[in-house]
């Protein structure tokens, strides 16, 4: 073989490595983009805010907002200063676990003062519609404002931002105690997982186990600000919380949370916090660890 | 107008005109329910069953409409 022909062989094979290693380098770097795509949004926020004896929370994630319950109509007007100080300008989906006034009773406010992507309800039967004004106040807003208005489909993915939220509740079309209604939901961001029921009781944790969807979880809501009707024994074990958070009202008149509720939950964690005690709580997770602040030291 | 919300351990918490209060369930009428619209006079808690049932067939309907089930 002449040396010209020596040469140009050996710069084509030159060429094709160099393409070969470009082409590697472009699919290793997509590879690791889509794998930590959640961890460069800055970050999941999920925020408890303390609206007494009641539920609310905050998801800020990428860019999405979402907000799950509001509390009583009463503190509606803190839920939005709230939402006001976090710059949440729209709410990409609206959760409202159930149609009690400690969990929806100001949720008429929010949907009059927000751009609304998708509220998501639990299907209720006509049994069990409320009769309440807050509640037709909350259809009226949502008739007026023509909001999107779904019911919860267990087993649906929904993307806040990078994070996952699954539907994990109800399983039921039809319950004895309106609670069992709570939209429940499993939210995965990189290696970390929260879980926020509601107000869901024993009848539905029973439901939610049986189906298998249960993991170790980073943070867990405990059901219905923590009384002895929410957090079987079973749920706790499926779920092992590294933290709980319980959402409950100083002084409140319901006892909540039972001491018995505090001692299962010591058994898996001593970081526990609570809106009573702790004001607004704060849960951050970079998509490997999970930091909290608190309003209030609180003890 | 007052109407039952839910039951809390002992209590009743009911919507009222003027907000939500709690009554102990020991007060209430011993079939009363979430959802009942209930009557307060000379210190006695009775339901109206007929305001119940058209609040509520009037949510419902609402509701479905929403929803685009109706």
């Amino acid at each position: 073989m002449s040396k010209k022909k020596k040469s140009k062989n050996k710069n084509q094979t030159s060429s094709s490595w160099s393409i070969f290693i470009f082409i590697l380098i472009i699919i290793c770097s997509s590879f690791y983009k889509f794998n930590h795509d959640n961890i460069d949004d800055g970050g999941f926020y999920l925020n408890f805010v303390d609206v007494g004896q009641g539920d609310c929370e905050l998801i800020t994630c990428g860019g999405t907002n979402v907000l799950i319950d509001c509390g009583e109509d009463s503190k509606a007007a803190d839920v939005i200063a709230y939402l006001e100080k976090n710059n949440v300008q729209k709410l990409d989906y609206v959760v409202a676990t159930h149609p009690h006034s400690d969990h929806m009773g100001g949720m008429h406010s929010i949907i009059e003062n927000y751009d609304i992507g998708e509220v998501i309800i639990p299907h209720l039967p006509d049994k069990d519609v409320p009769t309440t004004r807050f509640f037709e106040k909350f259809l009226d807003a949502c008739d007026k404002k023509k909001t999107k208005i779904s019911e919860a489909k267990v087993g649906r993915n929904i993307k806040f931002g990078g994070a996952d939220a699954e539907i994990i509740s109800p399983n039921s079309q039809s319950y004895d105690d309106v609670n069992n209604y709570s939209v429940g939901l499993l939210i995965t961001y990189g290696e970390n997982r929260f879980i926020l029921t509601g107000d869901a009781e024993t009848v539905s944790e029973k439901e939610i186990l049986e189906n298998g969807v249960l993991k170790k979880v980073d943070v867990y809501k405990a059901g219905h600000h923590g009384s002895t009707s929410s957090g079987s024994k079973k749920f706790l074990e499926a779920i092992q919380p590294d933290i709980a958070v319980i959402s409950c009202g100083a002084g409140n008149s319901y006892g909540h949370p039972a001491k018995k509720t505090l001692t299962s939950l010591k058994k898996y964690t001593d970081e526990i916090y609570r809106t009573d005690l702790n004001g607004t709580i704060v849960v951050y997770s970079d998509g490997k660890t999970v930091s909290v602040t608190t309003e209030r030291q609180g003890k | 107008m007052n109407i039952i919300d839910r039951f809390e351990e002992d209590y009743a918490v009911i919507e009222t005109d003027g907000g939500m209060i709690n009554v102990a369930r020991a007060k209430l009428p011993e079939n009363a329910a979430e959802g009942d619209v209930l009557e307060f006079t000379d210190g006695v808690w009775t339901i109206d069953e007929s305001a119940t049932e058209e609040r509520r067939r009037n949510a419902a309907s609402k509701l479905r409409r929403l929803l685009g089930n109706d």
